[in-house]
């Protein structure tokens, strides 16, 4: 079974190979995403490869000529890979309209690559209003129709339906996983259940989900490491540059829950399969949540956090904020307020995908589990 | 009698603290020369011929600082965060804010009840308001680092260096030699600038009387007077600043030792000598 998990792993950090391989198989067209939140189903419908684009740890020099130094490490790094060429086994692109550096970087995308297919996803930022639905309903549909240009495919309802299926399937795995990271943290490396995570991410679901469902219940059986000794929860858009995970594994600190965008938080809300293919997809997003991303007047994030912490028995919660990312950014204030009127213990460790110099996150998180492994207050 | 080191590597410097019965200081070091060379074996060995004894009848080695992952002498690494704020409780046990001003970090630790740490923060990526900035700015002023408050003690005026980045400010301070301003006053903006960044760094974990100022930089009383005038607050020095996180370190080493001898700690033993 060790096999399938270094496929896992390989797939998560050198996803290329894997791509290139299922395109000449299958003769389909790959469809990249960015961050966070875009109904993969409907790509997956239509025969094409769903694959993501959350940057990654490459040197930005390209890149630089078209973006300020202040945009965040995620877009620098995805204009790099599109610039060298990384991405040319990409046929369209999807821009959700997730924050001001991906809307913007989507204007420059089109300036630059002005013959690639793209497809801006512009969501509500109100999700209450009645309006919502039936906005997002017509969004959708443009995707499908931008999709079929694409693929010249046309899904009938019931294919719909059953990439549904597929990613209801895929979010209770990656569910059964988490509850087996919490209640066995023993079984896997923390850098190995993000990557396993990520896999997901430049994978056919039907293929992942075979493997994650032939992991589990070998994973339930295996001991990597001794018992933790500081029990977290993390929180922010992804657990990168790896060093930091392997720096926490080294510590003894182990992440039995997170809030993470490229994690949990996205693997939130499985559709209705009782409602139409459209509407389960419309209705999924009004649910998600709750995300600095996701405009919520009622600030559950937390209440969110708080209730993790308790469900999981964490001793305190890891903010990975990600440099220049003014969503987390103007949510950590209200966070930060409410863990310390509940006396939840913090860690506010500011992280960029390129950083190399990890000699502060180290003593940061050192002296963080210090603290932890002090025990409750008196 | 039990005998235990801590050895805090740092960027500029190794520091050394040998300590007998967790109470009493029998040698200190500081020797140049911190995660690059051989300072910290040096560092250890003048510890040891300060106090005439060998490293055998250590009995405990924990080692502290940003080379402390690879300082291969000690059985046990724990972070400055937890050392500087066991040194400082050591020193005065009033203190509930430390703030360790060291070669290439800044970190502000406040303190509970007996020591405890509750909280930290800690300069970002770059060298503004550490002791390498104090380095580069000296070097501008073509004095010796040690020098600098000397240079800055009474001052004219003050000239403001507004430049965080140690580079720019650099040029701020070429400049202001080139207009001719004189250096005392350049001296005393550097020491305000450096306050500055401190000050916003204690601010972010909250300050909390009695304050104590540890590290390297604490032995510059430029600093420490500007420091202490925007805190508004009065700040301690101890007698072991630049060596007070290799004391913590010693302690941490101490109460290992004693835990799993079921001896007694550092505070029964300053009791039964009382």
């Amino acid at each position: 079974m060790e096999h399938v998990l270094q496929s896992l792993l390989e797939a998560a950090r050198n996803p290329a190979p894997a791509i290139a391989g299922w395109k000449q198989a299958s003769g389909g067209k790959v469809v990249g995403w960015l961050p966070i939140y875009v109904p993969e189903e409907l790509i997956h419908a239509a025969g094409a490869l769903p694959v993501s684009l959350w940057g990654g740890k490459t040197e930005i020099a390209r890149a630089d000529a078209h973006l300020q130094g202040f945009a965040c490490s995620v877009v620098r790094a995805v204009l790099e890979y599109g610039l060298k060429g990384t991405y040319n086994m990409v046929d369209g692109f999807i821009f959700p309209s997730t924050c001001d550096h991906i809307q913007n970087t989507s204007d420059i995308w089109a300036a630059v690559f002005p013959d690639r297919p793209k497809f801006d996803l512009v969501y509500p930022a109100n999700r209450r209003s009645s309006a919502s639905a039936a906005y997002l309903e017509q969004l959708f549909t443009a995707l499908q129709e931008w999709l079929e240009g694409l693929t010249g495919c046309r899904p009938s309802e019931t294919k719909l339906r059953e990439s549904i299926g597929t990613y209801n399937r895929y979010r209770s795995l990656s569910a059964e996983l988490a509850s087996l990271r919490s209640a066995r943290p023993e079984c896997l490396t923390g850098l190995e259940f993000a990557l396993i995570t990520k896999a997901a991410l430049f994978m056919e679901k039907e293929e992942y989900n075979r493997r994650l469902a032939e992991l589990l219940p070998w994973l339930a059986n295996r001991t990597v490491r001794p018992q933790p000794k500081v029990r977290l929860v993390a929180s922010g858009i992804m657990a990168e540059p790896e060093e930091i995970l392997e720096i926490l594994d080294e510590l003894g600190g182990v992440v039995v829950a997170d809030d993470l965008a490229l994690g949990a938080r996205t693997l939130r809300a499985p559709s209705d399969e009782r409602l139409p293919p459209l509407s389960a997809l419309v209705d999924r997003h009004l649910r998600l949540g709750p995300c600095s991303t996701l405009y919520d007047c009622r600030k559950e994030r937390g209440a969110h956090l708080l209730g993790l912490a308790a469900r999981h028995n964490a001793d305190g919660v890891l903010f990975l904020s990600m440099k220049f990312c003014e969503a987390e950014e103007f949510d950590y204030p209200v966070v930060k307020a409410e863990l310390e009127a509940a006396g939840l213990p913090h860690l506010f460790l500011e992280v960029e995908q390129q950083m190399s110099a990890l000699g502060q996150v180290r003593t940061r998180l050192q002296a963080f589990l210090e603290i932890l492994a002090q025990g409750p207050k008196l | 009698m039990t005998l235990t080191m801590g050895v805090d590597l740092g960027s500029i410097t190794a520091k050394c603290v040998l300590l007998q019965d967790g109470c009493r200081v029998l040698a200190d070091r500081v020797v140049k020369g911190g995660m690059v060379g051989d300072g910290a074996e040096k560092a250890v060995r003048e510890a040891l011929e300060q106090a005439g004894v060998s490293q055998t009848d250590v009995a405990y080695i924990v080692a502290t600082g940003y080379g402390r992952v690879i300082f291969s002498g000690a059985r046990e690494e724990v972070s400055e965060i937890g050392c500087h704020g066991k040194g400082a409780f050591f020193q005065d046990p009033r203190v509930r804010t430390v703030i360790d001003i060291g070669g290439q970090d800044a970190k502000v630790i406040r303190l509970g009840t007996g020591g405890r740490v509750l909280n930290f923060a800690m300069n970002e990526k770059c060298a503004a308001g550490t002791g390498r900035f104090l380095e580069v700015m000296a070097q501008a002023l073509s004095a010796p680092v040690a020098e600098l408050a000397r240079l800055g003690g009474r001052p004219a005026g003050k000239v403001n260096i507004s430049s965080t980045c140690t580079v720019f400010a650099e040029s701020e301070v070429i400049s202001h030699l080139a207009a001719g301003r004189p250096v005392a006053d350049i001296a005393a903006g550097i020491h305000e600038s450096i306050a500055r960044r401190i000050a916003g760094l204690a601010y972010r974990v909250g300050l909390e009387e009695k304050v104590m100022v540890t590290g390297g930089v604490a032995q510059n009383e430029g600093v420490v007077a500007a420091l202490a005038e925007k805190l508004g607050c009065e700040l301690l020095v101890p007698r072991f600043a630049q060596t007070n996180g290799a004391l913590g370190a010693a302690i941490f080493a101490f109460e290992k030792v004693s835990k799993s001898s079921g001896e007694t700690g550092a505070a029964d033993v300053k009791k039964t000598e009382g």
